[in-house]
């Protein structure tokens, strides 16, 4: 997989799996996968593919 | 007196739209709660791995959330990132900021305008940020932007409102809140905004860039709200020649 821009290797499991393995906050995240948008319930419906290409934002400090 | 600010389907009683960009987080709540602001914009940026603070734990829940939409250099980058911010559950306000210019940070009018349509279609509230330019305003208002925020100097100059004459007339003829955005340093350059009739100011680096944050936060709010009741007071005329005095002329000496 590709995350935030750099290979990530591997994962098997769900979005929300993953998220919470890395130490993510998932209730302050969205997540675009292939240009498509995932909002937080969605997460643990999504099963990570190894061509994923994950994009993982979320706010800060900006004017 | 009741002087409620009406903006994207919601009441504001602050004119006072803060910047989150350069604090500490800590020193967010604290800009946040001192200058009395009800809005306040951020940043969509990647997530770092690993535990932390979100900014979001320090706004205080009753604030409204404008995402910006910094980083964009065209209406299309500018819309994904809009649609992310909002799949992130803060509402529907959007301020549309668009620039390739890494120089000057001169917003790209034509792009802003592209990305307002596309966006009010879809339901946002639109907060276009703009070189003031009464035609590109006109064109904003068409495309069902909620309000219209000219820069006043480049961004984080702190030089105040050198796009003035410009800004009058926006506030004379777009019947759109006009919200003067970027270049603001001072309360005084505020205040004058508010005076000429604009709805709100934001401000980010003036209060960032103080020695003291918070307590220029509070300043900021004195002078939002000073240049408001002038404003509402209608200020007096200004003699083109001469002078008339304020006390009476006769009455004593000259008996």
């Amino acid at each position: 997989m590709i995350v935030n821009g750099k290979p990530a290797g591997e994962f098997a499991g769900t979005l929300l799996e993953y998220l919470l393995q890395h130490g993510y906050r998932e209730d302050c995240v969205v997540v675009e996968r292939g240009g498509e948008i995932i909002v937080r319930e969605q997460f643990s419906d999504v099963v990570l593919q190894r061509n994923d290409e994950l994009n993982i934002l979320h706010f800060m400090g900006g004017g | 007196m009741d002087d409620i600010f009406e903006l994207g389907g919601k009441a504001f009683a602050s004119r006072f739209i803060l910047g989150s960009g350069k604090f500490s987080l800590p020193l967010v709540q604290a800009v946040t709660e001192q200058g009395g602001a009800q809005m306040i914009t951020l940043a969509l940026r990647r997530a770092n791995a690993g535990g932390q603070e979100n900014i979001l734990d320090f706004i205080p829940p009753d604030v409204t959330i404008i995402p910006n939409t910094s980083g964009a250099r065209d209406a299309e980058e500018a819309v994904r990132i809009a649609r992310l911010a909002r799949a992130l559950g803060c509402g529907d306000f959007v301020k549309v900021e668009i620039m390739r210019d890494t120089r000057y940070l001169l917003p790209e009018n034509a792009e802003t305008i592209h990305a307002t349509e596309i966006l009010a279609t879809e339901g946002f509230a639109v907060l276009p940020y703009v070189y003031p330019d009464l035609a590109v305003a006109r064109a904003l208002k068409a495309a069902g932007a909620a309000a219209v925020m000219p820069l006043g100097a480049p961004i984080g100059s702190n030089k105040g409102l050198l796009t003035r004459e410009f800004i009058e007339i926006l506030v004379r003829e777009i019947d759109l809140p006009i919200l003067v955005d970027a270049g603001i340093g001072r309360p005084s350059h505020a205040c004058e905004a508010m005076e000429l009739g604009c709805a709100a100011v934001m401000c980010n680096t003036a209060v960032a860039t103080a020695g003291d944050p918070a307590v220029m936060a509070r300043a900021f709010k004195l002078a939002i709200e000073a240049g408001r009741a002038a404003y509402l007071a209608r200020p007096g005329r200004v003699l083109e020649h001469g002078a008339e005095a304020s006390s009476p002329l006769t009455g004593f000496l000259d008996e």
